[in-house]
């Protein structure tokens, strides 16, 4: 229903800007996008902005669609549900660097751009460190349930149920297996940030080089069962996850069926790695 | 010159041969291949047996190389003879031990116990893991050297084995077409610093760094990649101090005229490019 949409974006709203701006550069060597501010904006790949620190909105997860058409029966299948989104006036998409955008909330709370045409910078991307990141790739949302959330995910949005484990909801919108992760918790937001990186060789330097400057490692190395994704999860302020993956799966979206992955933490990583510290990441 | 063809198996001694025998199986994941008497023979691939523990003194270590055959082993006492390195003739019971036709002993220039042997045996049966570590066979050795200079050139120039790469004064040297068969450490006496075994990919690699630390083996070294190989490794710690390995990757050196050893800096990062570093336990 969603062909070709991906994660554009990822706004985090914080009283600590200067705090994850600093995390974003030193410590993950994000290239930084000029302008911000009062915010902080990095980038991550060809596109213009990908990630944004805010202090004066929300935290939104930015998804794009291909064709504008899918944007209009996104909104159409919204208001036919009686749920209320937001339309992003000329001001609000040129603040997004979009063309045209709605807001809308998920049954948890979790606030989700969905947009049309994110800028693209005419510049290569240049990260500050060698980390070997090739783009953003997905995000882990909390859910406060995600059986409930999937409909709205999944028939309203156009998502594909790729796979489950224990509760834990795998969504995708094309080949890749999943581009969104819902995960229960105890209330909403953004769990982690998931950025491609070239291999498993730059997933373990990453790892050396954030162990060494006493980043907090939460989970992995390890290799996620249901995506085949291998994962590092380094913690940035206030909990905020980045997740260096690479070899997530390409699968067929019309052969692949749903598969439920026990609850037991192999169902997370098939390495045997264990997370610390993280409600969600444990089953 | 002595042709050496590839590494066969090692011998160590041990005061704790049910200990010993239990980490070969259960953690390093080896087979029992046979209980014969004080020793216990393990198989790593379609080998005999590639490694023995025997009821004895830890220092009592050996390693065998496998040479072509009868008359290269004749050539080989010979060129070690005239040489004034002792050699020792295997006895018949001595080689039923061994698994091997025949075999002599000798000591390297630091005094590291080394056999040459003719015919070891394989097995009709295929090799099955005690569990799944992924091991695809026994591969080379780390010995200690007295002098890096002179042990060089003895396994060189005596015995064929040619320098693929060196880390400051450690060469690592191959005896075919496989980066390395035995690498040198440098100590201020004899021993196995560690034995490698292959296996089949980086997720057992990875897999095996949660096992064993999971069960408090510890870990002396990465997960990490060596630069010169190329190999993504983990070594841990086995019974009586025993380093041992696994990697996955190992480079092969296919043009044997044209290869020109590296050199690379005696820093961490020759020994690891993704920023592992040694544990003080990895060595002596």
């Amino acid at each position: 229903m969603i062909e070709g949409a991906d994660v554009a974006f990822v706004r985090v709203g914080t009283q600590d800007v200067a705090g994850h701006g600093a995390f974003a550069s030193e410590m993950m060597g994000l290239q930084v996008v000029t302008g911000g501010g009062d915010q902080a904006w990095f980038r991550s790949d060809i596109r213009r902005r990908t990630l944004v620190f805010t202090s004066d909105d929300s935290s939104s997860v930015g998804i794009a669609l291909s064709r504008p058409e899918q944007l209009d029966r996104i909104a159409e299948r919204l208001r036919d549900a009686g749920l209320n989104f937001e339309t992003h006036d000329r001001a609000a998409c040129d603040r997004l660097f979009v063309r045209k955008g709605i807001r809308v909330s998920d049954p948890s709370g979790n606030v989700i751009d969905l947009v049309q045409g994110p800028h693209h910078a005419g510049t290569r991307f240049f990260p500050q460190r060698d980390n070997g990141i090739l783009g953003l790739e997905g995000v882990a949302l909390r859910s406060t349930s995600p059986e409930r959330d999937l409909p709205f995910w999944r028939d309203l949005l156009g998502f594909d149920l790729r796979d489950r484990a224990g509760d834990i909801v795998y969504l995708g919108t094309d080949r890749l297996h999943y581009r969104i992760a819902l995960y229960p918790s105890d209330r909403s937001g953004i769990l982690a940030i998931n950025f491609a990186v070239e291999d498993l060789e730059l997933v373990m330097q990453n790892k050396y080089f954030l162990e060494n400057r006493q980043v907090p490692i939460r989970f992995g190395p390890g290799r996620q069962p249901a995506s085949g994704q291998i994962f590092l999860m380094a913690e940035g302020p206030e909990g905020l996850l980045y997740s260096l993956v690479a070899e997530t799966a390409q699968i067929d979206p019309k052969q692949h069926r749903p598969r439920q992955f026990s609850a037991d933490q192999h169902s997370l990583c098939s390495w045997g790695s264990k997370a610390h510290g993280v409600s969600e990441l444990k089953l | 010159m002595i042709e050496l063809k590839d590494v066969c198996y090692a011998r160590l001694g041990t005061r704790d041969l049910e200990g010993a025998t239990t980490f070969a199986t259960e953690f390093l994941g080896l087979e029992v291949a046979e209980r014969r008497g004080d020793s216990v023979y393990f198989r790593s691939d379609e080998r005999g047996h590639t490694l023995c523990y025997f009821e004895g003194d830890p220092e009592d270590q050996t390693v065998a190389f496998e040479v072509e055959d009868e008359a290269a082993l004749l050539a080989a006492a010979d060129t070690l003879d005239r040489m004034n390195h002792r050699v020792e003739r295997g006895t018949v019971d001595e080689s039923s031990r061994r698994k091997v036709k025949d075999f002599v002993a000798f000591r390297d220039p630091t005094g590291n116990r080394i056999e040459l042997a003719v015919r070891p045996e394989r097995s009709g049966k295929r090799y099955f893991a005690t569990r799944d570590a992924g091991i695809t066979g026994f591969s080379h050795v780390g010995l200690y050297t007295t002098d890096p200079v002179r042990d060089e050139a003895f396994w060189t120039q005596v015995c064929n084995a040619r320098v693929s790469d060196r880390i400051g004064d450690i060469p690592l040297m191959r005896v075919n077409e496989i980066h390395h068969t035995i690498a040198l450490l440098a100590s201020d006496k004899a021993g196995v610093q560690h034995i490698n075994h292959q296996v089949g990919s980086n997720d057992d690699i990875l897999r095996s760094y949660n096992f064993l630390a999971d069960r408090n083996v510890e870990i002396v070294f990465g997960p990490g990649r060596h630069p010169t190989s190329g190999a993504r490794f983990l070594y841990f710690k086995g019974p009586d101090g025993m380093v041992y390995e696994y990697s996955v990757g190992v480079d092969a050196i296919e043009d044997e005229d044209g290869h020109q050893p590296r050199q690379f800096g005696f820093e961490p990062t020759s020994l690891c490019k993704w920023g592992s570093k040694p544990q003080p336990t990895f060595r002596r």
